[in-house]
């Protein structure tokens, strides 16, 4: 599996994965709620590298080649502790140990910045370890 | 069926959307003249909250409760914290019979440079 570039991101954001719930209207016009099954999936993970300074664009280019490594959306991913870093023991094993992480459908976004710097966006998705299907 | 408390966290905004009906729309054939019906007897609300940056461990709990309610699917106990600075008036237009559950994913933001917070926002929905 393809490990992530150890660098800090400087701005994070996620949505925990869900459950497959599905919400029926009955004729009365109560809800009803089905669970269809036992596992979340489906969560994202938005990471931002390099801020206003950027990285390195050779830096930079590392995320290109672990796209390629990855075969794109097809191979799951290591996330280094750098991913996670300033986040709280508790909050970072409130993840799902059953689950892992991809690239989510766009390769990382390269934005260059200054002349040799850029910045780097990308989306992750924490989706269900086929081993558990 | 299980009820999950949610953490007892106080907002820095909260936002209430009262509500919808179920109206079903129909167009008659001139063209010209649109009929609308209450079409059952459900009734909508979503309440948005933002807790603003709070500690992780808070944050977490905020996961957790997300978690134990299987999403979308067990309702929520809202702590009374929740309504801190709202007056009774506004209050009690909340109709207490209601369940309340999450609306989507809690949203939770973070950066290394600022360790150990996490920006969070949830959305609620209760129908009745």
């Amino acid at each position: 599996m393809a490990t992530l570039p150890p660098y800090k991101p400087t701005a994070r954001s996620f949505l925990p994965a869900s459950h497959p719930v599905v919400k029926r209207r009955t004729v009365s016009g109560r809800t009803i709620r089905i669970i269809k099954g036992r596992f979340p999936s489906q969560g994202s993970m938005n990471l931002e590298y390099g801020g206003e300074a950027g990285l390195l664009d050779s830096e930079a280019a590392e995320f290109r080649e672990i796209w390629l490594e990855s075969s794109g959306v097809v191979e799951p991913l290591i996330l280094p502790d750098e991913v996670f870093a300033g986040m709280s023991t508790k909050l970072r094993s409130a993840f799902q140990d059953n689950l892992v992480w991809a690239f989510s459908k766009t390769p990382p976004v390269i934005q260059p910045t200054i002349p040799g710097r850029s910045t780097v966006s990308l989306t992750l998705e924490h989706r269900l370890n086929a081993g558990l299907v | 069926m299980a009820a999950v408390l949610f953490p007892s966290i106080a907002p820095v905004e909260i936002r209430f959307d009262f509500g919808s009906f179920s109206v079903s729309r129909a167009t008659a054939p001139a063209g010209s003249t649109t009929i609308r019906k209450r079409s059952s007897a459900s009734f909508s609300f979503i309440t948005t909250v933002d807790f603003g940056p709070i500690e992780d461990d808070l944050a977490a709990d905020v996961f957790i409760a997300w978690n134990s309610a299987r999403s979308t699917y067990f309702p929520l106990i809202l702590p009374s914290v929740l309504y801190l600075g709202i007056q009774t008036a506004l209050r009690d237009t909340l109709p207490e019979s209601v369940q309340w559950y999450f609306a989507t994913p809690p949203r939770f933001t973070s950066s290394p440079e600022i360790p150990g917070y996490t920006n969070t926002g949830v959305v609620f929905e209760a129908e009745y």
